[in-house]
């Protein structure tokens, strides 16, 4: 059925965007997280990344999960001479994370999720009014 | 008597399965919101004419039923054109606005109960001829 499929492809719209937030969680969790030594890298900030693939049972282009990367570089520095991940002048590198960054991305995820809810809701409504119709 | 065969009917139907079509793209491109190089879909709209203006005799050829026990196949549908809408494109190439196509979601959800009231206040009518109460219930 024709509506099945709206509901298939809203639903995989919906796991892609909790993906990318459990994405963006792990990033606001971990922004202030720092290596254990001084040459070691501290926590690097994770991108994840959408393409549309076609499911041939269907006929439909669904969205998958491409990928999950990581940033590399643009680590801040911060003078904390008593860290272990300290250096010899005493600074720590800290995570490229921007918790604004993160915010802007985890509200748009809310409202791309949502509007996959809405499109749930309106191929709910016209399936429910296809059955009214057998009410007659 | 077969509703299908009755013009009106017909064009409802026929209706009715574009509009789930055209759920079925706008659903597409609200799941690949997020999708880099993505462009939104659409699909053409249906043609009035296309509904209202072929009479039995015009349609697609079919097989002629010579014997009773003969099923006459289902007619081909023509699949509904899918087109893609330019609107405005963000920097990774995704040409969706999930302002549009929420739009398109809700007009496309009124429409289809439009046409499911219509297509009932038809059978409505034909119940009041038959006498078995269609007014009433």
């Amino acid at each position: 059925m024709e509506l099945d499929k709206s509901f298939a492809v809203a639903f995989a719209g919906m796991s892609a965007q909790s993906q990318r937030l459990k994405v963006i969680a792990e990033n606001i969790a971990n922004a202030d997280s720092t290596a254990k030594t001084p040459d070691a890298d501290p926590y690097k900030r994770k991108i994840i990344s959408f393409a549309d693939e076609l499911d041939k049972k269907m006929g439909v282009d669904m969205v998958k999960v491409s990928g999950v990367s990581q940033v590399q570089g643009g680590f801040g520095r911060v003078y904390e001479p008593g860290n272990p991940a300290a250096d010899a002048s005493g600074y720590v590198k800290t995570p490229n994370v921007n918790t604004l960054t993160e915010m802007m991305d985890m509200r748009e995820a809310q409202r791309s999720y949502d509007a996959n809810l809405n499109v749930i809701d309106a191929a709910k409504a016209m399936l429910s009014r296809t059955i009214d119709l057998l009410r007659g | 008597m077969d509703i299908g065969q009755i013009p009106l009917f017909a064009a409802l139907t026929k209706r009715m399965s574009w509009l789930t079509a055209r759920q079925t793209v706008l659903a597409e491109n609200v799941a690949n919101a997020n999708t880099p190089g993505y462009v939104a879909k659409d699909l053409k709209e249906l043609d009035f004419k296309s509904l209202i203006g072929k009479t039995k005799s015009f349609g697609p050829l079919q097989l002629a039923a010579t014997e009773p026990g003969h099923i006459a196949p289902a007619v081909a549908t023509t699949p509904a054109q899918v087109v893609t809408v330019a609107d405005d494109q963000s920097l990774d190439g995704n040409g969706v606005s999930l302002e549009a196509q929420m739009m398109k979601v809700s007009t496309n959800a009124s429409d289809y109960a439009l046409v499911t009231s219509l297509y009932k206040q038809n059978i409505g009518l034909i119940k009041i001829v038959l006498g078995s109460g269609g007014a009433g219930g």
